[in-house]
């Protein structure tokens, strides 16, 4: 093996079909040092293209490969790789690192990527803090207080939603089942909108309530929702009272 | 006809998002996400590197063919119905590619197959630090980490995150993904902390199994 008599600005290598350097450039040593054998400074992803591209039965070719992270670098370089072959037993071949331009092109996606994912990031974050929030005030919205030894006041808060409704289901069961309580005032005063799928909720809680033998009583309902509460089945033994009011004297005075 | 996979794989390098967006949402109407992404659009991306290595395309080819995929799973993702919250899981996964490492069109899928389980995830992307990479697990405590890395070059970075990740005082379940798990012997890595992951077809088993309720009680 020695440097070629002939000088080329590039990096430039012959070698024979098992790949064996003969010669090579001042460019190519520059840029690999000086392997025995061409392939051990292609990366082992590409070998094999190489060795169905560089072969004696395909004169000419052109192909684009990997080589090595060479000199420090951490990242496999691309290269275009020209070969010819003098005859059946010689090649010359030339390997061309891709010029910047590629590189930089392919580092401006990356930190656009990047960006759209830090983006993303901070908004998931807020929106898991508002999920948390909103967690925290459904359970919230359903307290539950003990009047006298036998009946206790549920007020409901804002908007009577299924997800509200599932977050205090469990809650409210198991209060409900504590000693002597066996009447429960649910105060719809304070509530806001309805939907169909909360008043179902609300509903089969009222009548599993009702099934542990407990009195339900609602009270404070507005003519609006009276309506809604009308037309969504809710369960017959539920008694309603005009207030609050009404409610206390009449259980617990 | 072509199939599937060779279609959308052209679609990418075609750089026709529209194109790819309809043609796999044609697929999605018919087809669970985990198949989509198991057998059409992995494919379609190994597709991709065997066309590069018949000398057929070029690296900038194979880049835009990436970018149009992020681009499209993006898309997906954000039409996918949210869990609604009283179904949402505590648990907390924490996702990244190891430093240096480009490749995240599957950790980016399996990002998107633990949020349609329910789980909370934080996709930290590909090409992330050691440093930042500990900094975000100990701020977010997650039951899982998935690493991920494609080349062979990653290895050592890879065992010595593993290593580190493994004296975590809550003791997470670490889990390493991405083409080296299904290439290379990593066996010797693997413990009941440790476990390796095939393919997106592994991790659904996984969840099938119900091993994440195991997560849950170690942690």
């Amino acid at each position: 093996m020695k440097q070629a008599e002939r000088s080329f600005p590039l990096p430039y290598f012959k070698i024979n079909k098992n790949f064996i350097v003969q010669s090579f450039s001042k460019e190519a040593s520059i840029l690999c040092g000086t392997p025995e054998n061409l392939l051990d400074i292609v990366d082992e992803e590409s070998v094999d293209k190489v060795k169905k591209w560089v072969s004696p039965d395909l004169h000419n070719s052109a192909l684009e490969i990997h080589l090595k992270p060479l000199n420090g670098e951490v990242e496999p370089l691309t290269a275009d790789m020209y070969v010819t072959w003098n005859n059946d037993l010689y090649a010359e071949v030339i390997v061309m690192v891709k010029d910047e331009k590629l590189t930089k092109v392919t580092n401006t996606l990356h930190q656009l990527r990047s960006r759209l994912n830090e983006t993303n990031f901070e908004l998931l974050e807020e929106k898991e803090k508002l999920e948390e929030a909103i967690e925290q005030n459904n359970k919230l919205s359903a307290p539950f207080i003990e009047l006298t030894n036998d009946t206790a006041l549920i007020p409901l808060f804002g908007d009577l939603t299924s997800e509200k409704m599932q977050t205090v289901e469990d809650y409210l069961l198991q209060s409900s089942q504590k000693e002597d309580i066996d009447r429960l005032l649910f105060d719809f005063t304070a509530v806001g909108e309805m939907n169909r799928e909360g008043v179902h909720v609300l509903a089969n809680m009222m009548t599993s309530l009702f099934y542990m033998g407990t009195e339900i009583i609602v009270i404070g309902v507005k003519p609006k929702q009276a309506k809604q509460l009308y037309e969504l089945d809710v369960p017959l033994e539920v008694k309603f009272l005009h207030s609050l009011q009404q409610a206390i004297s009449k259980y617990c005075l | 006809m072509k199939q599937h996979h060779e279609t959308l794989a052209h679609y990418f390098l075609d750089g026709d998002e529209d194109q790819a967006l309809i043609f796999i949402e044609q697929l999605l109407v018919e087809h669970p996400r985990l198949y989509l992404y198991e057998d059409i659009i992995t494919p379609a991306m190994y597709h991709v590197g065997e066309l590069w290595e018949r000398n057929e395309i070029s690296v900038a080819d194979e880049h835009l063919a990436t970018a149009i995929c992020d681009f499209v799973l993006s898309k997906i993702e954000a039409e996918a119905l949210n869990i609604r919250g009283d179904r949402q899981k505590s648990f907390k996964a924490l996702l990244f590619g190891v430093e240096e490492e480009q490749h995240y069109i599957g950790l980016k899928m399996v990002a998107d197959t633990f949020k349609e389980q329910g789980w909370r995830v934080r996709y930290l992307g590909p090409n992330l630090g050691g440093e930042h990479s500990l900094t975000q697990i100990h701020r977010y405590k997650p039951h899982v980490i998935g690493l991920s890395a494609a080349l062979s070059y990653r290895l050592p970075a890879l065992k010595k995150l593993v290593n580190e990740f493994r004296r975590l005082e809550w003791k997470p379940l670490i889990m390493i993904g991405g083409r080296m798990a299904k290439k290379f012997e990593l066996e010797e890595l693997e413990s009941d902390q440790v476990v390796i992951m095939k393919d997106l077809n592994h991790l659904n088993q996984w969840f099938k199994e119900g091993r994440a309720g195991v997560v849950n009680e170690t942690s």
